[in-house]
């Protein structure tokens, strides 16, 4: 059985931002999610072009998606889109709020 | 960006269709590796102060300033390994993997003052965010896509670099310390834009891959920093180019 964005979807809430508990979905950090037989496709921005945690939060992707029943694929797409404190979900900025990040 | 490595040994481009002209693709891998080099020398060299800066906030700065200039050279690179060119300059990390730079000259050695940080922070940094701006509305998506980003995460730099220009430009002692480090960079900045009519940029412009020439670039950038400068009783007062020394490949003056 094929799997659906909304089983991606719920894979990747539990991949946490290496910083704060806040998943990657609710950080803004997912731009574009798609299902093409086996293969999931993910287009992931980054908070800065320079972030140090690049390669560890693709790896957390990478195995959330392919521990998803039907995915064997996953290609990641950096996409450099602009990232800023807007794109936190409401969800992400009450985490951050108890947590003293303003 | 230059041109001048005429004997273009093109691989097949499997999927490559921004440009098939040789002049323009040429001056595109110029372009990439020389804001790549660039990028990664200037944080390179940021990073030698976060322990010889003036202030804990200073060191907190820089790491991040870097950080994010290390980040731009390392988007950047890529693109060369997609480039259907035969011996595109590789990336570098430590910067040690090629012999040949692509950066200013001023970015060769770590610098000896503080004053050298804040006169790269107010001339080079913004030098090469003119360059991106340039490139915005690029045709070549994947460059666009990364130059649109850069000029955002350049705010914070440019906040930083006119704070610590007016503290630096606040005593007579280091107003004129600063004006000597800017009388050293500004010259090779201004040439690093490339003398007018060069034809790798007239090409690349032709086929809407960059938006300015290289005139339209040197003016955007003189009237970017010379208010900040002269706000500070500093000068930008310049003699003839040195022409004579320019490297067009590497984009630096000899």
């Amino acid at each position: 059985m094929n799997a659906t964005i909304e089983d991606l979807e719920a894979a990747l809430r539990s991949v946490q931002d290496p910083e704060y508990p806040v998943s990657v979905l609710d950080m803004g950090l997912i731009r574009g999610l798609a299902v093409e037989g086996d293969t999931a496709q993910v287009r992931l921005t980054y908070t800065s072009m320079g972030c140090p945690c690049k390669e560890m939060i693709a790896d957390d992707v990478r195995d959330a998606l392919l521990a998803v029943e039907g995915i064997e694929q996953v290609e990641l797409h950096e996409v450099f889109e602009p990232w800023t404190h807007r794109d936190l979900s409401r969800r992400a900025r009450r985490t951050l709020t108890e947590l003293g990040v303003t | 960006m230059s041109s001048s490595e005429s004997s273009l040994d093109r691989v097949v481009p499997a999927d490559w269709s921004v440009t098939d002209d040789d002049e323009a693709l040429a001056a595109l891998v110029n372009l990439v590796v020389v804001l790549a080099d660039n990028k990664f020398f200037l944080g390179r060299r940021f990073s030698e102060w976060l322990a010889g800066g003036p202030s804990l906030e200073s060191a907190v700065a820089l790491a991040a300033i870097s950080q994010e200039e290390l980040g731009h050279a390392r988007a950047l690179y890529p693109l060369l390994e997609e480039m259907p060119l035969v011996d595109t300059p590789g990336p570098l990390q430590r910067g040690a993997e090629r012999e040949r730079k692509y950066c200013l000259s001023c970015l060769d050695e770590p610098w000896e003052w503080w004053a050298d940080v804040v006169a790269a922070l107010i001339l080079v940094d913004p030098a090469l965010t003119i360059l991106f701006r340039a490139l915005e509305d690029s045709r070549y998506d994947d460059l666009r896509q990364r130059a649109a980003r850069v000029p955002s995460e350049e705010v914070f730099h440019r906040k930083y670099a006119e704070g610590r220009l007016r503290d630096l430009a606040r005593t007579d002692q280091g107003r004129e310390t600063l004006q000597r480090r800017i009388d050293w960079m500004l010259p090779e900045v201004l040439m690093w834009f490339g003398p007018s009519g060069e034809p790798g940029v007239a090409a690349l412009k032709t086929q809407g891959l960059i938006m300015l020439d290289n005139d339209e670039m040197r003016d955007a950038f003189q009237k970017d920093v010379a208010s900040i400068l002269e706000e500070n009783g500093l000068r930008a007062e310049l003699g003839e180019l040195p022409w004579e020394r320019w490297n067009s490949l590497q984009r630096r003056v000899e």
